[in-house]
């Protein structure tokens, strides 16, 4: 038994790390995009493009706009001199925001009615905008409850305060709310999915297309040692680019693993053993190399998507829910999270480790079981 | 360039497709399994945050300010404790997102006219939605204070010049800020790059890989005749899957489509063009289906899906990566299609994009051809 | 270009692959109507050197111009002008046989326009017409082939390359093949064909014979004949092997040779020699035998042409043990036996019915036509295919449900090619044994053994990709037996070889059945046929015939099979076949096979006939009906049935 494995991943880790250009593929290119593309997963709004369209020109309406690039969110790239400006900056995407105040701000105030500032944000990328809102909103707010106190100081004199209600606000696990840090164990978990996925799904089809499974279906070799052959090369392959990753996640973006490293290497183990079951599954069913990645595409693209790496689970309709159970990434990204940011151990991840190891042990036995000497 | 060789290579590629209706059916799949994904599932808007509470205070007042929380959209309260462990475990499990704590003083500091201070305490690993729903704590916080003190005023018989400013947000092109208004012009674009480049870089390769190819290749066949019908069929479906997105987006997920459907299946060819002929170069290059495969997936996918522009606004990546981004074409393609579906504007403004996605699209077709040789080595 | 300008001009043509000269300093030229065979052993050159005259790669240096134009700086107008057929198979396998052919001949500008006819034509030509909707894929090897050529023959060329184009096609069909050529032929094409199969090379107008990248003679066959010093002693027999290896000891110093059922002896003294044999053989009492002296084959001349250039590496020749009994001693128990074997894949069977029983330690042979169900039989032997009905028994195992424990004591070497491209030739038999829980010395053992049975010495470490395709077919066949099964299948081994590793190939399976291994073979080659203890021929799934060779030439064949010998068969063939007397009439090796039914009438009929023509006629005589002629004849009667029918 361990002879015939051992030659049969012999001749696996031959095919596939003799050929230069798949050896990077293996082992350089997730790393290449990892250095990139953890760059780019940011959704830290700063330096929000801000155009002015100020009608009325008063200290008022000059403290608004103070107000709004003192916050250090806005910046305030120009100013503006007719509605058909505004209309233009935001078509040409110059500006993401428009301030607009119009005529008779602070007249309106010191009457005793209410001064509107208009806001006008560019809504084509909604989360941002989402974002620049609530940025806006607190901003005026403050502004408000400034301008309030020193409306019930003319009124009562000092001495008397307004009431107020303080929001004490602390971030645990990441308390510069550095999106980043959230973002790149993350994208470990893609990248490896991706990686790992497309190139083991076509092991078997592969010998299947180019005719060496005939010749191999009528040795003794078992079924498992077969699967297995096929499956340990990817395992291996993953945890060294698993270590390159988390290496330069570490080190390059800064990254702190609160939590067991013991702990991340051996569940990550039973992440590889739940893709690389899928993968195989995959491959028993194809025919084709052709059919073997499109389907694997077909299980990484939701596989990623309804993991919670970049839209949280939370947020999902409820029956979409039930389905991530059902997927091994959505529990790895728990317990990645969970061990790298948080630093939590096996009491609170068990459900996470149970569900994945039960995937693993499933597709594994589904493909192997799947898998025929004979042909059809 | 012979026409007749040209569609006989072209109508070769087809029945190969028809032939293969398994993976056939997944090229159609793929797009819709895409765009009913992110249309229907997959949302960043911030609602429902699961927020835990320890109401220290335990008065009318306390339950006035969790049920100003409880009636906005973004939390949800999902459980009262006595207790920071309780807390601090829901927290780590990920139970729950936001910790509130409502201090034993409370009621009376209300009253008093003393401030009082609430604690939010806050998952920061999603550091996103920590972010959205600490700030919307703090506007609930003043909203509660407003509240109370715009009554107490108006006992003594003041006016409701309380409150002398309000913003007025108005957002343009997307007025009820819905995800699927950003994602599903997007989501085309993805679709496009996925579909097309993995499905044209396997075709040359096979041909090296099962022996065909040196057939092929005594035959009086020119380059551009192989090239050029191998990717026609996969056009076809190309343009299919852009149709098939455009119409969910139009009829399931009500997208409005400001600007000219012609133009959008224009840009849409002219990219598609671009992303067939970049798989074909990666097939010609590579020379084997796994390579090719993989490689248009990691060059494909990652890119269009995470440095386009897509999901994570290219404003927000640091400035060597948004020069990185001017290589991906998708991000002109997003552009143009954000552009045409929700501002309705057309080239008039967004000639650049335009033109540069054209020139991307010029280099793929030329490169493809350069590069395929009709020779053994 | 004129008229009388080659139509292939090749100069100082060479192909450097890094260390490797592929071909060196290649000159030959071939005009318009003149068919060129090129043969050589394995991995000589053969396909490389077509390769460059296709245009399909670059000369390292050299000149090579096909109807005048040269195929590195006008390949357009050379692939205008020529048809090239891969040795590899190179069509479509999810498009139909109709739509294989359209497509080429689209690619190759054929008008639509009448086109219909050319392709029935070609398909009546080739037998294929019932086929035209069937996908490529599911076509058996040899019609794969004939397609193939269908496809490079869609359009008429100047030129038409062939790398090894009957490889794995029966008999019947390479007539069919060769009588496709010679219509070309007369329509003024020039042909270069390379060849594993010598009586083919018989038929050529020239020969090359090319060895290590090198032509060592280009001629005429008669020419090259000529070049033989020895002359060549037959000897017929039912027991041809036993004599071979009698000779030998006896004549060490003289090159003998096994064909089918004969022994060549190659002597310059052959009244001295026939004079030793016939006392050896006559003191042995080895029954029935005849002593000839006969004009050489171009076979004779490439063994003894490869004989003196040392290409003989490391065969197994002088170690093929003692002379073997026929129908070696069984220990009763049959390792093969099937009663009612069927297989159906869809409405279609493939395997129909099929009975018989092979005893342990038999050669046991599986002939038949392509298609015919050899491979889907031998599959089911090997548990890989599950058989629809019937049942039968492996090495005592039933192949219905055990097909596991089968696996465990047989050896199969597929059709298909079956090692790792990109393994090295070591590391492919590492993988193999490994599989078959070989290990430590006993690996080491058998590697070495495999690397000098498969002539491999000092390519341990080459990429097996860049081995040429007789090498993967040796190597494949060692990593079919490396664990010393007591069951081996082997299906079509020798397609493809050249004759010297095919008779290596031959050395070990008999060397294996000395040993108690029970061989199931299938081939092509009619006179390898001849090497096996028993035959079984099938036929549309059926078992038409059954026998040993001897039984199968004489019961089942009843014929009366004349030898004529002429210059120029081909051209004689129409004269032959339009006599009454004649039946059917073939081309055979470098001469004519016709099958009567009255001897003398025939004779005479014939030798009036060339008298008439005015051409030369070397002899007529009656033979003992050769393997092909059995099985030619046995597959046209049931053609004719099934028509009849």
């Amino acid at each position: 038994m361990f002879n015939r494995l051992r030659r049969m991943l012999q001749k696996e880790f031959l095919q596939m790390l003799r050929d230069p250009k798949m050896r990077a593929t293996v082992l350089v290119m997730p790393v290449v995009q990892m250095c990139i593309i953890a760059w780019a997963l940011t959704t830290d709004v700063m330096d929000i493009e801000t155009a002015v369209l100020d009608f009325d020109a008063t200290p008022s309406s000059r403290q608004v706009v103070e107000a709004f690039s003192a916050g250090g969110y806005f910046r305030v790239t120009g100013y503006l001199h007719s509605q058909s400006d505004m209309a233009d900056a935001l078509d040409k995407a110059a500006v993401k925001t428009v301030i607009h105040i119009p005529e008779g701000f602070e007249q309106n105030m010191l009457d005793g009615s209410i001064g509107k500032v208009q806001l006008l944000v560019d809504g084509t990328d909604s989360n941002t905008a989402a974002i620049i809102l609530s940025y806006a909103n607190g901003l005026m707010q403050t502004y408000a409850a400034r301008k309030a106190r020193e409306e019930l100081q003319r009124i009562y004199g000092t001495g008397r305060e307004a009431v107020s209600v303080d929001i004490v606000q602390r971030a645990l696990y990441n308390p510069n709310l550095e999106s980043r840090y959230y973002y790149v164990p993350g994208l470990i978990a893609v990248m490896l999915i991706v990686f790992s996925m497309n190139l083991t799904s076509i092991g078997i089809v592969r010998e299947k297309e180019i005719g060496t499974i005939e010749q191999v279906m009528v040795t003794p070799i078992r079924r498992l040692e077969f699967i297995l052959g096929k499956a340990i090369p990817s395992v291996v392959t993953g945890y060294i680019t698993m270590t390159l990753m988390l290496g330069i996640a570490v080190l390059v973006f800064g990254v702190h693993i609160k939590g067991s490293l013991v702990l991340l290497y051996v569940l990550t183990g039973i992440y590889f053993l739940g893709n690389i079951g899928l993968a195989l599954y995959i491959s028993v069913i194809s025919e084709t190399q052709q059919q073997a990645f499109l389907t694997s595409f077909l299980i990484i693209m939701p596989a990623v998507q309804l993991s919670g790496f970049m839209f949280p689970v939370h947020n999902m309709p409820e029956p979409v829910q039930y389905i991530t159970l059902l997927n091994p990434m959505r529990w790895y990204l728990e317990i990645v999270r969970g061990v790298v940011m948080k630093g939590v151990g096996m009491t609170t991840l068990w459900p996470a480790i149970a569900g994945q190891a039960f995937l693993a042990v499933l597709f594994i036995t589904t493909a192997t079981a799947r898998f025929k000497k004979t042909l059809s | 360039m012979n026409l007749r060789r040209l569609w006989a290579v072209a109508r070769k590629e087809f029945i190969h497709i028809v032939r293969d209706w398994r993976s056939l059916i997944m090229a159609i799949a793929i797009p819709v399994i895409l765009v009913l994904l992110f249309g229907y599932a997959l949302t960043m808007d911030l609602k429902d945050v699961p927020t835990v509470v320890w109401d220290q205070s335990r008065t009318t007042r306390s339950r006035d300010f969790l049920s100003l929380v409880q009636g906005s959209p973004y939390f949800a309260l999902k459980g009262y404790y006595d207790n920071y462990r309780q807390l601090q475990q829901d927290l780590d499990s990920g139970k729950a997102m936001i910790a509130m704590v409502i201090p034993h003083d409370f009621a009376e500091g209300v009253m008093s006219g003393r401030p009082v201070t609430v604690q939010v305490v806050a998952d920061g690993s999603d550091a996103n939605t920590a972010r959205l729903a600490l700030s919307y704590a703090v506007s609930l916080g003043m909203i509660y204070s407003q509240q109370v003190t715009i009554k107490q005023v108006a006992l003594q018989g003041s006016g409701s010049r309380i409150v002398p400013v309000e913003l007025v947000p108005r957002v343009w092109y997307n007025a009820d800020l819905r995800s699927q208004n950003t994602i599903v012009p997007g989501i085309i674009a993805v679709v496009m790059v996925v579909v097309a480049s993995m499905l044209t870089s396997i075709t040359v390769a096979k041909e090296w890989e099962l022996g065909t190819m040196e057939q092929l290749i005594s035959t009086p066949v020119r380059v551009p005749e192989l090239v050029t019908g191998k990717v026609i069929p996969y056009f076809v479906i190309g343009m299919l899957d852009v149709a098939v997105a455009a119409a969910m987006g139009q009829w399931l997920f009500d997208v409005p489509l400001r600007g000219s459907p012609g133009l959008l299946f224009g840009v849409s060819a002219v990219f598609l063009v671009g992303a067939l002929f970049y798989g074909m170069l990666l097939s010609i290059g590579l020379k084997t289906q796994v390579l090719a495969n993989q490689a248009a997936l990691i060059s494909g996918f990652l890119p269009a899906l995470m440095l386009s522009g897509f999901v994570f606004a290219i404003e927000n990546m640091p400035a060597v990566i948004r020069v990185l981004t001017y290589i991906i074409p998708a991000r002109y393609f997003i552009a143009l299609l954000r552009g045409i579906y929700l501002k309705g504007v057309g080239l008039e403004v967004m000639w650049l994009n335009g033109l540069l996605l054209s020139i991307y699209a010029l280099i793929m077709v030329v490169a493809a051809h350069r590069k395929l040789k009709l020779k053994l080595e | 270009m004129t008229a009388s300008d080659p139509a292939v001009d090749v100069q100082g043509l060479t192909k450097q692959f890094d260390e490797l000269t592929a071909v060196r300093d290649l000159n030959l030229q071939v005009h318009a109507g003149e068919i060129f065979g090129l043969v050589g052993p394995d991995g000589a050159g053969k396909t490389t050197s077509l390769r460059m005259m296709a245009g399909i790669m670059e000369p390292s240096t050299g000149v090579a111009r096909i109807a005048g134009c040269d195929v590195v700086t006008q390949t357009t107008r050379v692939k205008d002008a020529i048809a090239y057929m891969s040795q590899k198979f190179g069509l479509y396998v999810d498009l139909t046989v109709e739509e294989n052919i359209d497509f080429y001949a689209d690619l190759y500008g054929v008008p639509r326009k009448g086109r219909r006819k050319q392709i029935e034509k070609l398909l009546d030509f080739s037998a294929m017409g019932p086929f035209k909707k069937r996908r490529a894929g599911f076509l058996s090897g040899g019609m794969k082939q004939k397609l193939q050529l269908v496809c490079a023959l869609i359009h008429t060329p100047t030129v038409l390359l062939l790398d090894e184009p009957t490889n794995g096609v029966d008999p019947v069909s390479r007539r069919d093949f060769w009588r496709i050529l010679y219509g070309l032929l007369g329509e003024g094409v020039a042909i270069v064909v390379a060849t594993a199969y010598l009586d083919e090379a018989e038929r050529c107008n020239r020969v090359g014979l090319l060895n290590s990248g090198e032509l060592l003679v280009q001629g005429p066959p008669s020419e090259l004949k000529q070049l033989m010093p020895e002359q060549i002693l037959t000897v017929q027999s039912s027991k041809p092997r036993m004599i071979y290896n009698l000779v030998r000891e006896i004549l060490p110093d003289q090159r003998n040779t096994l064909f089918g059922d004969r022994v060549h002896v190659a002597t310059k003294e052959p009244k001295k020699v026939a004079q030793k044999i016939n006392d050896l053989l006559n003191a042995k009492a080895v029954g029935e035998y005849s002593v000839k002296m006969e004009p050489p084959t171009i076979e004779d001349v490439f063994v003894g042409m490869m004989a003196d250039t040392g290409a003989e590496d490391g065969g197994s020749s002088d170690e093929a043990g003692p002379a073997r009994v026929n129908g070696a001693p069984s220990t009763g128990r049959p390792a093969v036996q099937v009663e009612k074997l069927t297989r159906s894949f869809g409405s279609f069977t493939a395997v129909d019915r099929i009975s018989f029983t092979v005893p342990e330690g038999q050669i046991f042979g599986f002939l038949g036509p392509n298609g015919a169900g050899k491979s889907t039989c031998i599959r089911m032997l090997c548990g890989l295919l599950q058989p629809s009905s019937g049942g039968g028994s492996v090495a005592g195992y039933d192949i219905m449900t055990q097909a596991e424990s089968i696996k465990q004591n047989i050896g199969y070497m597929s059709q298909k090619f079956s090692l790792y491209d990109d393994l090295t030739v070591e590391e492919n038999i590492d993988f193999y044994g490994g599989i078959y829980g070989l290990t430590g010395s006993g690996l080491a053992d058998r590697k070495s053994w495999a690397i000098t049975m498969s002539g491999l010495n000092g390519r341990q470490r080459s990429m097996t990709s860049l081995l040429s395709g007789g090498w993967k077919q040796r190597l494949a066949m060692a990593c079919a037996v490396l664990h010393e099964p007591p069951i081996v299948f082997l299906d079509e081994p020798t397609s493809g070889a050249d004759p010297l590793s095919r008779r290596r190939f031959w050395d070990l399976i008999y060397d294996m059945a000395d040993r108690g291994v029970t061989v199931f073979v299938t081939t092509h080659y009619m006179e390898e046929a001849e090497y096996c203890d028993r035959l079984v021929m099938i036929y549309s799934g059926k078992v038409i015939a059954m026998g040993t060779p001897r039984e199968l030439k004489t019961a089942v064949m009843k014929d009366t099979v004349l030898h004529i010998t002429c210059p120029h068969p081909q051209d004689r063939l129409g004269l032959v076949e339009q006599l009454p007397a004649v039946r059917e009439a073939a081309l055979f090796g470098a001469g004519i096979h016709a099958v009567v039914d009255d001897e003398h009438a025939a004779v005479s009929a014939i030798r009036n006939a060339f008298e008439k023509e005015r051409r030369r006629l070397d002899g007529v005589e009656k033979i003992v009906p050769g393997m092909e002629d059995v099985f030619v004849s046995l597959v046209e009667a049931e053609q004719q049935n099934g028509e009849a029918v």
